[in-house]
């Protein structure tokens, strides 16, 4: 049963670093919070490493267990975050490997993410370097209007599955999840320089959804 | 400094993660040039936008079997 709790209104909600104590102590009302906190994204995070729902809502569920098993252990040499989401990725792409070896041929064949360089369409600029066409003008008013009474998370996640999986993964780590650049390489192993090419691509078309949103609110 | 070099370093721009010289050869572009200044910061606004985002909130019911799930590990 759930209780009204005064500590859990968004306003007065603890920090991570502030729950670190309470999580050590075995707390379950901290765990709760953390849970609430974090699980929808987690769930997320792992299914960017191939995982059905199910499989990653499992997925997370274990590393919830691990979390809490080794939370005394912890040295906060990272943010608790961080810690927490590089334990989801390990078991999601454990997971992830054991469903592979009893995946069927067509599941198996792997999707392309070839090199498309800049990611900007080949007639996106003239022979001169100047803009073939201007880029449609759009704002922060207009994509908050495009953005209004959406379910834009749901919007958001269906652009992203459409993502190469690394674009996808440096997108969702860099900018929804904000880590950055050092933690990012630390989670997917991809240096800098790589995550600046995908992450770059990615944000061309997310942009373009985002484009489109604020096009459609603007007809409305 | 030509439109297209403007756009491909726009991302490594916005996140400050260009080197002085590059950054002040961007700013000077985008001082005279609508098009790129436009182009920049959608991808800024982007980039805010998804670090925005809302998730779902977690359903009630799978909230309190996770805990339930925690709360029979630790034993
Ligand atoms: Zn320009």
């Amino acid at each position: 049963m759930r209780q009204a709790d005064p500590v859990m209104t968004a306003d007065l909600e603890p920090s991570d670093d502030l729950l670190l104590p309470r999580l050590r102590l075995g707390e379950e009302a901290a765990f709760r919070i953390l849970v609430r906190r974090y699980h929808v994204r987690l769930v997320a995070i792992a299914r960017g490493a191939h995982l059905t729902r199910e499989a990653a809502e499992e997925a997370v569920q274990e590393a919830w267990i691990a979390v809490m098993r080794n939370i005394a252990g912890f040295e906060a040499r990272s943010s608790l975050r961080t810690w927490l989401t590089g334990i989801v990725l390990n078991i999601a792409r454990k997971a992830s490997v054991s469903a592979r070896r009893t995946a069927t041929f067509a599941e198996l064949t792997p999707r392309h993410d070839e090199d498309e360089g800049s990611g900007f369409d080949a007639d996106a600029f003239l022979a001169d370097g100047h803009w073939r066409e201007a880029p449609w003008h759009w704002s922060e008013i207009d994509l908050e209007r495009g953005l209004a009474g959406r379910q834009v998370w749901q919007a958001v996640e269906a652009a992203i599955a459409a993502l190469p999986p690394d674009e996808a993964a440096v997108i969702r780590h860099r900018d929804i999840e904000g880590f950055g650049p050092r933690e990012t390489e630390e989670l997917l192993g991809l240096g800098e320089a790589r995550q600046r090419v995908l992450l770059d691509r990615a944000r061309l078309k997310i942009r373009r959804v985002f484009e489109a949103l604020t096009r459609d609110a603007a007809r409305a | 400094m030509r439109c297209r070099e403007a756009a491909e370093q726009a991302g490594a721009f916005v996140d400050a993660e260009v080197s002085g010289r590059v950054r002040w050869r961007i700013r000077l572009h985008l001082a005279t040039c609508r098009n790129c200044r436009r182009f920049v910061r959608q991808i800024a606004l982007t980039r805010d936008a998804l670090g925005r985002l809302p998730p779902p909130p977690l359903d009630a019911a799978r909230e309190d079997e996770l805990v339930a799930a925690l709360r029979e590990a630790s034993r």
